[in-house]
């Protein structure tokens, strides 16, 4: 079949790979529909997460068609429409009852090289290197599904392809930043980052009766997406003073609950960005650029929860310990527990109080892979996300 | 002049030697030390299911004298604790590879007791042997032999 493999640092291509196969009785394979890029395969492209190997399929945030079933699978019939959660996940160990998915104990076959660089080895994951499984990513025409029972969903009829296949990835995350960041009735809230998973986690936190939210980037056409489609207040971080700003708009207190929606490459004005990079490439002094987290700690309010969603994979420097601690805060971070939102985020779609198919700026063939990630990664030509019909 | 350059590179190559055989140490006491230490898994299940060892599946068993078997009910409601350590080690085997078999059983009880499957890596591969490959080649191979388990 066709795929979109990464081959290299800052290299994609369009290629020729086996057919996937059923390897287990619990999984099943779908034919994809849409395929979307994300914010974590950037990282990925630039070489920042590790054991990626050349021919490696991307891809992790999809929709498609059941065509093949493994005798264990119950829920699921050929020709249903599917979304497909990217985490993979057993559904029955004592973290997935916990709802904790994306730290499952049975979804990663290679868990010895996290149990190294982190402890514990958390869940699998489509298209994400061999340290979360080597499993193939979305990016091709067809995708091994496995435990289908647990972490493929059935999308319902009112939802169309384009807005459930952000139910995938990016919607269940950015509602996880505010759910687990405690956000509530009446509280204010910041959002850094404003691609796809900084607007879904906009809209949870206005969902989950935020009284103001506000958004922070630097790009205008993706601050006006936030604006236009989210309804959340915006500011630009290469004009506005956003520590005052964000004062000054929470009566002086700060944010209640911060989100981080932007992860280890994150961009900063000025000199010091310069800086930051020259120290990642070092891969010593540090491995992660972390402007937007600390810029969210100082933010936040005294007793307050900064969320963070963007990936992260090693260290970094100047950690603003001092402010944490101080100022009493709670720090959190996940990747998406999606299996525990995905049914209810449907449900909401159906409604239309979700609203994600704008999202979806560049619908392009697989065939243009390595262009959609080239809008993609440099912000060309007003994409947010480009997504590929295989 | 010269010969002072030439005693210094002797010195770092001493010292570098000693590292290295330091690190060699190291490594030989830590091997030694995991193969005496308990190994523990906690599965998701009450401890009334796995009442002693022939409730478990095949692949701690399968190691046989080889092992030391221990079952408890893990505290908090977490389901229950199972532990194996090495007993016996056959002579003409290198002990990390019989604690790499201990730890691939410990991984595969779990996932047989928690989801009746042993979950299989993706296949057939779709990547490509390349110059720098080989340190993710073996330590994928060697996946579930290794780590902090
Ligand atoms: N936790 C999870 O499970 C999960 C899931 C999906 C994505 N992610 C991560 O979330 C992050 C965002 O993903 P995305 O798909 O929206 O990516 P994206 O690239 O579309 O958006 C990131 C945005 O952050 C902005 N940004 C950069 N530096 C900033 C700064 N200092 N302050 C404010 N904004 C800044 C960029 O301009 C960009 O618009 C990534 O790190 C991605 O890996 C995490
Ligand atoms: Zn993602
Ligand atoms: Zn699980």
């Amino acid at each position: 079949m066709k795929a979109l493999c990464w081959t290299g640092i800052n290299e994609l291509a369009v290629d020729r790979v086996p057919d996937p196969q059923i390897l287990n009785d619990q999984d099943m394979i779908i034919k994809v529909r849409l395929s979307s890029v994300c914010g974590s395969d950037l990282h990925q492209i630039s070489g920042y997460i590790p054991a990626m190997r050349s021919g490696d399929v991307i891809g992790h945030e999809f929709m498609g068609e059941v065509v093949e079933i493994g005798p264990d699978v119950t829920k699921h019939s050929i020709g249903d429409r599917v979304v497909v959660c990217s985490v993979i996940a057993c559904g029955r160990c004592w973290y997935c009852e916990n709802d904790l998915f994306s730290a499952c104990e049975n979804g990663n076959t290679n868990p010895a090289i996290t149990e190294m660089m982190w402890g514990q080895h958390p869940a699998g994951l489509f298209g994400y290197s061999h340290a979360m499984g080597g499993f193939k990513g979305s990016h091709a025409e067809y995708v091994r599904i496995p435990y289908a029972d647990y972490i493929a969903f059935t999308i319902p009829d009112e939802v169309d392809d384009q807005t459930a296949l952000f139910a995938s990835d990016s919607a269940p995350t950015g509602w996880m930043g505010a759910d687990l960041g405690g956000v509530k009735e009446g509280d204010v809230v910041a959002v850094w980052g404003c691609g796809a998973v900084g607007q879904m986690a906009a809209r949870a936190a206005m969902l989950l009766g935020a009284d103001r939210v506000i958004a922070i980037d630097r790009f205008e056409y993706r601050l006006d997406m936030m604006e236009r489609e989210i309804g959340a207040e915006v500011l630009n971080y290469e004009k506005d003073d956003i520590q005052a700003e964000l004062r000054e708009r929470s009566g002086g207190r700060g944010p209640d609950v911060c989100i981080e929606a932007v992860g280890l490459e994150a961009h900063t004005p000025g000199l010091h960005y310069r800086y930051e990079q020259l120290k990642q490439q070092t891969r010593v002094l540090q491995t992660d650029r972390p402007h937007a987290l600390r810029e969210a700690i100082l933010a936040c309010r005294k007793g307050g929860t900064v969320f963070n969603l963007g990936v992260f994979v090693g260290l970094i420097d100047k950690f603003p310990m001092g402010a944490l601690m101080n100022k009493g805060l709670t720090l959190r971070a996940a990747q998406q527990h999606g299996e525990r939102y995905i049914p209810m985020l449907l449900e909401r779609m159906a409604s239309g109080e979700l609203k994600t198919a704008h999202l979806m700026t560049h619908p392009m063939s697989l065939d243009d892979g390595p262009e959609g990630y080239d809008l993609f990664k440099n912000k060309k030509d007003n994409c947010v996300r480009a997504v590929f019909q295989p | 002049m010269k010969k002072k350059t030439l005693l210094f590179g002797g010195l770092l190559i001493a010292g570098g030697a000693t590292v290295a055989v330091r690190s060699k140490i190291a490594a030989e006491r830590k091997t030694m030390f995991d193969a005496q230490r308990w190994h523990v898994i906690t599965v998701n299940r009450p401890a009334s299911e796995i009442a002693g060892t022939a409730d478990l599946p095949a692949p701690l068993l399968s190691l046989g004298e080889m092992i030391e078997i221990e079952i408890r009910p893990a505290p908090g409601d977490k389901g229950t604790e199972i532990a194996a350590r090495l007993i016996a080690i056959e002579a003409d085997e290198d002990p990390k590879t019989a604690l790499r078999k201990l730890r691939k059983a410990l991984r595969d009880t779990q996932w047989l007791i928690e989801t009746g499957e042993v979950l299989s890596p993706d296949k057939p591969p779709s990547t490509r042997t390349t110059l720098t490959s080989l340190p993710i080649e073996i330590a994928t191979r060697r996946a579930k032999g290794e780590g902090r388990l």
